[in-house]
């Protein structure tokens, strides 16, 4: 299990009030010196495991027929027994998350410029793996797909940030290059990324309502969860933004002779619809 | 007019309960519904009651009104769509009455804002596309943003907000929506800076997050 497919564990189990989950301790292959408290034996922890399978051999696939390397083949190759498991448990979940990430691919090759655009197919998947089709009660799906959904633009737009340096440096396809070239994010874009942040909160909240209006005792992941929407989200977004101007926007912005703010002036042609 | 009344809830409903029985009222009037119907009327009536009447206790609820005796209903545009922390989004299309039409937007705007208030989202984009560029006002680009807002494609919504508030610079509603927007992303990166603390906290969203972008 990925840090990632713990916070969907826990977010399922959260949901799936019948079966809040045990914590125990005990050691582990990673950590077998010293024992750690762990969970065991929820529906949200199988369905991850099988959710992080499907994501990681999809991209490794990915990969491995876009440069063929050997370390990718390897993953294909080693995982495939696993896959065909969480594939065939999954066999609708597989198909979606195969097809909004080739509508991805596609984006990337056409070099997409609009920052919505690009962000909704790794949104989608991750509103449609929060959702847990038939696992969490209906009640629940409405937020949790809502929480996916940002979830995943924030992610995929965080990332893009991130790998800004590297793209340009590997002439890979980059959202915020293409647009901005070497120059700074626009205000735009940074109150974009907090929109779906808060948005992730806001749906954080109401899962959080419904859960506790079903009088069950406070689960213990609880706290934790609070903290990622409520602080660690914000926090990572800043990170990650003052690391990438670190590395070269501000330079960029003043060879591009253009600030930020000018760039981000709204024009009547510049306001898009939804497409 | 009784706010609670006319949603047909008590007055110690949740807010949960409220938002139910609107939706299923606006469902259930939706002019959509109605078209060549000798009722349409009577419903398009009772549609403006029941999205006033929301209004008026989501604004009690917030403190903006005392009690739904001491206004007679004429809500103020910008009615809250979602709950909880960012209080304030949703469509801000406005209160589906005469006063906000009048005041806010033109009156052919009057379906859009219906279909939005509705849920009818993907319909009230499509009507918004129907109109010819040259015809496209500060109340277009405002609509469209609240159409872009709750298709969660925030960076269409912000720069359609901004349009709307840049063609119309005296419209205080479209001012407003767009220093809000901006406004409540800020509060919310700095209420979790000011609980974060300091700078060297131990645990990161970004690496519990990201090992979902080996996908991307």
């Amino acid at each position: 299990m990925t840090y990632e497919s713990a916070v969907l564990a826990m977010l399922v189990d959260y949901c799936v009030c019948e079966s809040p989950g045990t914590v125990k301790n005990g050691r582990c292959v990673v950590h077998p010196a010293k024992k750690r408290p762990y969970f065991t034996g929820t529906p949200g922890i199988t369905y991850a495991a099988r959710v992080n399978i499907i994501l990681a051999s999809l991209s490794a696939e990915d990969h491995a027929a876009d440069n063929g390397s050997l370390k990718s083949r390897a993953a294909v190759s080693a995982w495939k027994s696993a896959v065909r498991k969480a594939s065939g448990e999954l066999p609708e979940l597989y198909a979606y998350i195969r097809d909004e990430l080739s509508a991805l691919r596609e984006l990337e090759k056409s070099g997409c410029r609009d920052v919505d655009d690009f962000a909704a197919p790794f949104g989608r998947i991750l509103g449609r793996i929060f959702t847990v089709d038939g696992m969490i009660s209906e009640r629940y799906s409405d937020p949790m797909y809502r929480l996916g959904f940002s979830l995943g633009q924030w992610i995929i737009l965080i990332d893009a940030l991130d790998d800004r340096s590297r793209d340009r440096r590997k002439e890979n396809y980059n959202i915020y290059n293409l647009i901005h070239g070497n120059a700074a994010l626009s205000e735009t874009d940074d109150t974009v990324r907090l929109r779906c942040m808060l948005e992730a909160y806001d749906c954080w909240n109401e899962i959080k309502r419904l859960r506790n209006s079903e009088d069950y005792t406070e689960p213990v992941t609880e706290g934790f969860m609070e903290n990622l929407f409520a602080e660690g989200l914000p926090h990572a977004d800043r990170t990650v933004s003052e690391a990438a101007q670190e590395a070269g926007s501000e330079n960029g912005r003043k060879k591009n002779g253009k600030s930020a703010a000018e760039k981000d002036r709204v024009s009547g042609e510049e306001a898009n619809g939804p497409v | 007019m009784d706010p609670y009344k006319v949603l047909g809830v008590p007055e110690n409903a949740s807010d949960e309960e409220i938002k139910k029985a609107y939706r299923e009222l606006v469902k259930k009037y939706h002019p959509d519904r109605y078209r060549d119907d000798p009722m349409a009327p009577v419903a398009e009536k009772k549609i403006r009651e029941v999205n006033a009447a929301y209004d008026m206790i989501r604004d009690i609820r917030s403190g903006k009104r005392p009690s739904y005796s001491a206004s007679d209903g004429s809500g103020a545009a910008g009615r809250s769509g979602n709950t909880g922390y960012s209080g304030g989004y949703g469509t801000g299309a406005g209160s589906a009455n005469n006063a906000s039409y009048g005041t806010y937007f033109n009156e052919k705007y009057r379906h859009v804002i219906e279909l939005i208030n509705g849920g009818y989202v993907i319909q009230a984009y499509s009507t918004l596309l129907s109109v010819p560029e040259n015809m496209r006002d500060g109340g277009w680009y405002f609509l469209m943003g609240a159409v872009n807002e709750r298709l969660g494609r925030y960076s269409g919504a912000y720069t359609c907000y901004r349009t709307a508030a840049a063609m119309e610079p005296n419209n205080n509603v479209f001012t407003a929506k767009a220093a809000q927007f901006e406004q409540f992303t800020r509060q919310y990166a700095q209420r979790a800076q000011e609980r974060t603390g300091t700078d060297d906290y131990c645990f990161s969203a970004r690496d519990c997050c990201f090992p979902f972008i080996f996908c991307c």
